[in-house]
């Protein structure tokens, strides 16, 4: 009883501090709370998912010869394979797949929401993001092709659980993309271009590999015996790896990610707050070793006075975490909506998970009672007559110190005085505040990261890219570029080969420094890569590649690197590049802002720059807003830390300040001499943070750019720079402000 | 011959959770400039209350305080903490040095508050204090702590010096020493000194001395 009044008496004392804590504990446990749980059920969901609807684990691009042996091989090695069909036509800027839906599908089983699949001609189904942007209820009619269909359900197909329709447009557009499912009969009367691959699913359990690794000479090197069939000689396949992996694989790099970045909060935050109950905790026991001793004095046991210390963090541990879990349980529903909100993936019912409750309380009673426990019993354990006297709290060291700063002015040699008293405290200032200027150059780097994409990448002046069926050799108007592209595998990804003319209007090909490096084709192994290609594959100016085009495999020099960064692309001559394949002044792509294609009947499909740039802002927003977040989140962390400590530091200082309120010290002067030693920290803090973000930033990017269609160019501005540092002092000196404010309300210290 | 304080019926009430306690009942008072004033009374008189209230640092409740002919009430924040600054040091009972500033730069802490100071080595010297001037208030005894603190409010030339029991725990010896200071800074500088005390010791160095009883303020009679 005396013990729990003792700790209301201190939590009363103090409440900011408190305050502070508990509130750290709280979000820490919240938020690694809310983020596992919503990936628990979430990750549950989406392998459910994966195991019900049987979705392929490897896609085969189709060719004749191939359906023979994989009859042969099936049976053999335990896999069932699938032909998939789908069109893809685009209308009035909204791009459709169309798949035919039949009831016995195996492999890749659509996912019904709503209403039912179609079984009639003009029925069909689709997604119900769709709909709701399109304001389209069961019932209502749709128009595709010029024909008229009744929309009778809502319904995912499982293998597009990101809808990536295109490489070209890599970001899903809910009011843009849509996925259909017609009967079969419908689906032959739609004209579109059409897709045929084959879908492979093992029986036995494949390692869900985030991609299949195929080495140079075309073996596949990961994955369990079964795979290596795809292996054998003579079978010409191409794996649909990079698309695959990001229409059903994307969502499990999310998953890890998310996971790391909730173990990291909840242990920085909760490193955090222990450092603030050492601290607090130090602070109390300067002020109580006198009580300390006397209880001891009198005969009380040193465990006793041991365990009143520890009901203080017990209490905020018992606060904090249980609010957390709550916290984080109730938040958890909306978090998978924002998970899921780019995926089609049916939303799962939440439910609690006491695991977490535990770790909730464990983790945070095991960091705060640790520091804790050292603390009070290093005083417990002094001797009672070394307890009663007055602190001695110089240590030899620093008074050669004092001598030898005393060459300089009084005030700047009080502060140096007092930083180098309060070392802990600037050390936790300095690692957050470094942690905080690594988040504002994050955020600062990648604000523009994906405009500056669009600007190296769509410089050119061409609106429209229109894809021919096959290779087409009619030249139609000298003023467009006629470009021949070609896929093949190299590492076993798909990179594809553009062949151009080094006369052209709109394909000029332009390196870092925007010089024109077209010319450089002319040679005849020349290639040209792109930045994707060379940070994907590390590779650099002069090396010679080993490539695939057209049946022979050859040695091919790289002359030069262009600034485009979206796809993985190479350039060589359009000459040499049909040389290859036994043709001449064939093309299958043409660059124009001529709109009078679309008319043609050889044409398969026609983007716009401006759609794919639409695409990319579309991302560029959400982008922000989750830096924004983050930067919000952040500095309001460093905001609260501030005010802790030097809330600490009025506190510890009280007398001194008093004193010097007393003697005529203006607030401002004693905010200067006592509360203003941190600002070099800061700064020092800051400039460091700015390399070691950018060489981060590079690794990360460099990470990406294997798993991702894109690659970005990092730049950081002096005037950027600035921004981040002014964002810095904002925050400092608003802390500033506030203890200011503390104590300007303090009492006088009296005669006494 | 300036007068530097005028008190009339100046009177504190101090509230605490309904109770109402009189402290300083209408007091009235001159204190002339360059006299040594002791104050002396029973404990919970109110002679604290009456320095602090002369000091600028607690407020009155009702009745005039005029300063250098000035009504205190009337004057900015800011001028009050000038005038505190420019004109006032404080010697406290407890001393209250700073326990991480050497004895030099306790002194420092004391003068850097104002432009026009006394030279640190003089009143190091003047005070006795040279050879301790590097050291630790823990390393001193009570009696040098007391002249490390004296040192300190004279070190910006005050007008007045309020000693709040300058001289209360300290032993006789020591009292003696820090009172010759005392009379020492007056005689040479002119400067006022109110002392508060329960001392007989002190009321021999002052020049006048008032007696206080349940927050009167009167003529000190000793023999009463
Ligand atoms: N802040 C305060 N709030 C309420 N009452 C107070 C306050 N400060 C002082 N008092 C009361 O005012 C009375 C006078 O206090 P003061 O400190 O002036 O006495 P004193 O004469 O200096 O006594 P001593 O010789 O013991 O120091 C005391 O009874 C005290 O309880
Ligand atoms: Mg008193």
């Amino acid at each position: 009883m005396m013990l729990l009044l003792n700790v209301l008496k201190e939590i009363k004392e103090k409440k900011l501090q408190t305050i502070i804590i508990i509130l750290f504990l709280f979000l820490s446990t919240g938020i690694y709370t809310s983020i596992n749980l919503a990936l628990d059920v979430l990750e549950n969901q989406y392998y459910q998912y994966l195991k019900k609807q049987n979705v392929e684990d490897i896609s085969v691009g189709f060719s004749s010869s191939i359906e023979k042996t994989l009859k042969r091989l099936s049976s053999q090695n335990h896999f069932d394979y699938e032909v998939k069909l789908s069109k893809e036509i685009k209308e009035k800027n909204y791009y459709y797949k169309i798949l035919p839906y039949q009831k016995n599908i195996r492999i890749n089983k659509p996912y019904l929401l709503k209403g039912r699949f179609p079984q009639h001609k003009d029925e069909m189904t689709m997604l119900p993001q769709f709909a709701r942007k399109h304001g389209i209820q069961l019932g209502d009619l749709y128009s595709i092709d010029k024909k008229e269909y009744k929309v009778v359900g809502f319904a995912y197909a499982s293998d597009y659980i990101y809808p990536l329709f295109h490489l070209a447009l890599p970001f899903y557009e809910e009011e843009k993309e849509n996925i259909i499912y017609v009967t079969p009969w419908e689906y032959q009367m739609i004209k579109g271009e059409e897709e045929i691959s084959y879908s492979i699913d093992y029986q036995e359990k494949v390692p869900r590999a985030f991609a299949v690794k195929i080495n140079d000479k075309g073996e596949i090197e990961e994955g369990e015996g079964s795979l290596k069939i795809f292996s054998l000689k003579g079978i010409p396949f191409t794996l649909n790896t990079l698309e695959r992996m990001t229409r059903i694989g994307k969502l499990q790099l999310e998953f890890a990610t998310n996971r790391l970045l909730a173990s990291f909060l909840l242990f920085l935050l909760l490193f955090l707050s222990s450092c603030f109950l050492f601290m607090a905790t130090k602070h109390q026991l300067q002020r109580e070793r006198r009580q300390i001793g006397i209880l001891k004095a009198l005969g009380y046991s040193s465990s006793f006075i041991l365990i009143s210390y520890f009901v203080y963090p017990i209490l905020c541990v018992g606060i904090g975490g249980i609010l957390g879990y709550y916290f984080g349980t109730f938040l958890s529903p909306f978090l998978i909506k924002i998970f899921v909100g780019s995926y089609l993936l049916p939303l799962p019912s939440t439910f609690h998970n006491l695991v977490y409750l535990k770790i909730c309380l464990f983790f945070p009673f095991v960091f705060l009672s640790f520091s804790q426990f050292f603390l009070t019993l290093f005083v417990i354990h002094k001797k009672v007559i070394f307890l009663l006297q007055p602190e001695k709290h110089i240590k030899k060291t620093f008074s050669y110190l004092h001598r030898f700063f005393s060459i300089f002015p009084f005030s700047f040699r009080f502060r140096i005085i007092f930083t180098i008293r309060s070392l802990g405290k600037i050390g936790l200032i300095s690692i957050f505040s470094f942690l905080s200027s690594l988040f504002i150059i994050f955020i600062l780097v990648g604000i523009d990261l994906f405009d500056i994409l669009l600007k190296q990448t769509f410089s050119a002046s061409y609106q429209n890219i229109v894809y021919f069926n096959q290779i087409e050799t009619k030249r139609y108007s000298s003023r467009d570029d006629y470009i021949l592209s070609l896929d093949t595998t190299f590492h076993g990804n798909t990179i594809t080969v553009l062949g151009i003319d080094v006369i052209n209007h709109y394909s000029r090909l332009k390196d870092d420094k925007n010089k024109d490096i077209t010319e450089k084709l002319e040679e005849k192994n020349s290639i040209i890569i792109n930045r994707l290609i060379k940070q994907k594959y590390s590779l650099k100016q002069g090396d010679f590649l080993s490539l695939t085009i057209g049946g022979e495999k050859k040695y091919y020099h790289i002359v030069g690197i262009t600034k485009d960064m979206v796809g993985s692309y190479i350039y060589r001559k359009r000459e040499y590049v049909n040389e290859d394949i036994n043709l001449v002044g064939g093309y299958n792509q043409i660059r124009t802002n001529d709109n009078s294609y679309d008319r043609l009947n050889s044409i398969s499909q026609t983007y716009h720059i401006c759609d794919i740039k639409t695409n990319f802002k579309k991302e560029i927003d959400r982008f922000r807003l989750f830096l924004s977040f983050i930067m919000i989140c952040f500095f309001s962390l460093f905001f609260f830390l501030l005010l802790f400590i030097t809330n600490i530091i009025v506190e510890e200082n009280k007398k001194l300040i008093c004193l010097m309120k007393v003697f005529g010290y203006s607030d401002k002067k004693i905010e200067k001499m006592v509360l203003r030693i941190y600002i070099p920290f800061l700064l020092i803090s800051y400039f460091l943070a700015i390399p070691c973000m950018i060489f981060l930033i590079k690794k990360g990017l460099h990470f990406l750019a294997q798993k991702m269609n894109f690659s970005f160019l990092i730049t950081l501005s002096w005037q950027k720079i600035l921004i981040g540092l002014l964002l810095i002092f904002i925050i400092y000196f608003s802390v500033l402000f506030l203890s200011k404010k503390i104590f300007s309300n303090m009492i006088l210290l009296k005669g006494e | 011959m300036t007068l530097l304080y005028k008190l009339e019926n100046v009177s504190k009430i101090y509230s605490q959770r309904k109770v109402k306690k009189l402290v300083l009942n209408q007091i009235n008072l001159a204190i002339e400039k360059g006299k040594i004033i002791a104050i002396v009374g029973p404990s919970g008189s109110g002679k604290s209350t009456l320095l602090n209230i002369l000091a600028g640092i607690e407020t009155i409740s009702c009745g005039y305080l005029y300063f250098q002919n000035q009504l205190w009430n009337q004057l900015s924040l800011k001028k009050q903490l000038q005038y505190r600054r420019n004109y006032m040091g404080f010697v406290f009972q407890n001393y209250n040095l700073i326990p991480n500033l050497t004895v030099k730069e306790n002194i420092e802490l004391g003068a850097n508050v104002v432009k026009k100071r006394i030279s640190i080595a003089y009143l190091l010297k003047e005070m006795d204090l040279e050879i301790h001037k590097n050291k630790y208030p823990y390393q001193l005894s009570g009696g040098e702590q007391q002249r490390v603190s004296i040192a300190r409010a004279c070190a910006k030339n005050p007008l007045i010096l309020f000693c709040d029991e300058p001289t209360g725990s300290l032993d006789g010896e020591n009292e003696k020493r820090v009172l010759d200071l005392l009379k020492k800074i007056n005689q040479k500088r002119g400067t006022t000194i109110l002392i508060v005390t329960h001392s007989i010791f002190v009321t021999s160095i002052a020049d006048i001395v008032f007696q206080m009883e349940n927050g009167k303020i009167g003529e000190y009679s000793p023999f009463r």
